[in-house]
């Protein structure tokens, strides 16, 4: 299986990593790697402990246990900020904008906060040319460069979805943690969203969590199939579409 | 926070210059409570920073108000006026200081604790001077108001102007208060604060170290108290533990909430809404808090935007942002 991968080095490991909530045990000894170019899906049953993976490596919550390197660097239980500054980017898998502010302003932001140029922050924030101009790239390939005056909070449900990764881009990461960011859009922005994910991939290091499965298995270059907070099993789509427990476990008569 | 419209700026400069012309016509009496309602402008103000651009209701904001009238009691020897060049940035500066302090450790709370951190931190400073003679205790102490005076240079002032001269400086501090806060709510920090006052967790998710921004907020909170709490000392020429305690805390919130939790303005029009309020209770009641309990009520029940949100037809309230918005809809619709 490991001949597939991709022969870069990892961006982004984890090792036996576990996160306890009293007695559950959400995330169970996960190692995986994350490489550059390389657009990693994970997929598991609801509860499979996906999103609490995903929270540990973006630094919303610390590990219980276990390691988590970044280019060789241990960020486990890294404040999120740092994380995001670092390079770790992440999409909601319940949108999480600013409903009040502009489109624009929601990405903004996002550029701002990782910029590390020394900036006056007394100066005007619409002075910040190449700010703005970042925003508008970000929200140009999500397919929102027509609604950057709009309120966050007008857009619709898939709109609102899209947004959620413009954000995430104008962060400059160099690994995306995308939490089901299909999850109520329509055919039409999916669509869009699975060109752009195949050019993010090619760009950054990907973690894809996704139920769709006949998207799943249309873009991923690696799999990992957890259950009970465990991994399944993990390899190409090829070989996880075959492997027999996975089958029975998870993808039922899907494949 | 900001007035969009003309309408509402030019509505603005009208109320400045009616305020600005106020002491030409007015006995000394209404001066005297123009400076005072100016004073408490001030403080809400400042503390509108932290409740409308932030989203941090302290309970505690007088402490910095009050430690910073102490500071000029404090610095001021006996019979013997000091310089406002020194006064002011020493009362300033302690307020400030005194914010750092509390702000860092408050701050590592949230909402209803950080409301009760707060409180109890503004208590601390209250028992302070309300238990020690470091301040005349109790009862409080008469101090030498600051001079206004450059070197050996003074303003030469008669007993009956100088009540003006304090009524225009707080004025002019108020509006440039004003306008600075409209010049941060528009920067860099300010766009941040809103974000954090919007989606705290989004903000910590997107890379800003949200803690440091909202001390930051705080300490320049602190410090702005520190100028009104300066100029009630220079008004009153007097101090007492009443200026620190959680009671005027509470009416600066509650100026905030009649004025408007959303404007910048509002504050400032709630700060002379109470004050006159209060007068008015008193003139014709002996039973002031009840009546200015009520009408409170009355105001925050009925008009959910305080009183800066009232007296504007739809028309001019458009703003640039509506507007946009309401292009962009048009537009999407022919499109789609
Ligand atoms: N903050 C939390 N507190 C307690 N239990 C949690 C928390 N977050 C997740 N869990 C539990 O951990 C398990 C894994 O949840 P989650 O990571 O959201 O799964 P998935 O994203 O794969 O559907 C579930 O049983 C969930 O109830
Ligand atoms: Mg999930």
């Amino acid at each position: 299986m490991a001949e597939a991968r991709a022969a870069s080095a990892p961006v982004l490991t984890t090792h036996e990593l576990t996160r306890r909530f009293g007695g559950l045990i959400a995330v169970s000894n996960v190692s995986l790697s994350l490489h550059q170019g390389e657009l990693h899906a994970v997929i598991g049953p609801n509860g499979a402990g996906k999103t609490t993976l995903v929270n540990m490596l973006s630094g919303q919550i610390r590990p219980t246990a276990g390691r988590i390197a970044l280019e060789g660097r241990e960020v486990a239980g890294e404040p999120v900020w740092r994380m995001t500054r670092l390079g770790v980017g992440r999409s909601f898998q319940r949108t999480n904008i600013f409903p009040s502010l502009s489109v624009e302003e929601n990405v903004r932001l996002a550029a701002q906060a990782v910029c590390k140029l020394r900036r006056n922050p007394f100066k005007p924030a619409r002075r910040e040319a190449d700010l703005i101009e970042k925003a508008h790239n970000a929200l140009q390939r999500v397919g929102l460069g027509g609604v950057t005056t709009r309120l966050a909070g007008t857009l619709s449900h898939g709109e609102q979805r899209q947004l959620e990764i413009a954000m995430t881009l104008a962060g400059d990461p160099k690994v995306l943690l995308l939490d089901e960011p299909l999850a109520g859009m329509g055919p039409e922005e999916s669509q869009r969203l699975t060109s752009l994910l195949k050019g993010l991939a090619r760009e950054h290091a990907v973690l894809l969590i996704e139920h769709d499965m006949d998207f799943v298995f249309a873009v991923a270059d690696w799999m990992t199939v957890m259950a009970e907070g465990a991994v399944l099993a993990e390899g190409t789509p090829a070989a996880i579409r075959a492997n027999a427990v996975v089958q029975e476990a998870y993808l039922g008569g899907h494949a | 926070m900001l007035p969009r419209s003309t309408a509402g700026r030019v509505l603005l400069g009208a109320g400045a210059l009616l305020l600005g012309a106020m002491p030409v016509f007015a006995q000394p009496y209404y001066v005297e409570l123009g400076t005072y309602a100016l004073i408490s402008a001030m403080l809400a103000l400042s503390l509108q920073l932290l409740v409308g651009c932030t989203g941090l209701v302290s309970l505690g904001h007088a402490a910095f108000y009050g430690l910073a009238a102490y500071t000029v009691y404090l610095i001021t020897p006996a019979n013997n006026g000091v310089s406002i060049l020194i006064t002011l940035p020493a009362a300033v500066a302690a307020a400030g200081l005194a914010a750092l302090i509390v702000g860092a450790l408050s701050l590592r709370t949230r909402g209803f604790f950080f409301l009760m951190v707060t409180l109890a931190f503004g208590q601390m400073v209250f028992f302070i001077f309300h238990d020690t003679k470091l301040g005349g205790g109790t009862d409080g102490a008469f101090l030498s108001r600051p001079l206004l005076s450059i070197l050996d240079w003074e303003l030469p002032l008669t007993r009956r102007q100088r009540p003006i001269a304090t009524y225009y400086l707080s004025l002019g501090l108020l509006i440039a208060m004003y306008l600075s806060l409209v010049l941060i709510l528009r920067s860099l920090f300010g766009r941040v604060l809103e974000g954090i006052r919007v989606n705290e967790h989004r903000m910590q998710a997107l890379g800003f170290n949200t803690y440091r921004y909202k001390l930051a907020a705080f300490v320049i909170a602190g410090l702005l108290a520190g100028v009104a709490g300066h100029m009630w000392a220079m008004h009153r020429g007097f101090v007492n533990p009443e200026l620190i305690g959680w009671h005027r805390s509470a009416e600066a919130l509650l100026m905030i909430l009649m004025g408007g939790l959303t404007t910048l303005h509002g504050p400032i029009i709630g700060a002379l809404a109470f004050t006159g309020l209060g007068e008015f209770a008193q003139l014709i009641t002996e039973r002031k808090l009840l009546v200015e309990g009520l009408v409170i009520l009355f105001v925050v029940l009925a008009l959910p935007k305080g009183l800066s949100g009232i007296g504007m037809p739809r028309w001019m309230r458009r703003s640039p942002t509506t507007d946009g918005s309401a292009r962009a809809a048009a537009e999407a619709r022919t499109h789609g």
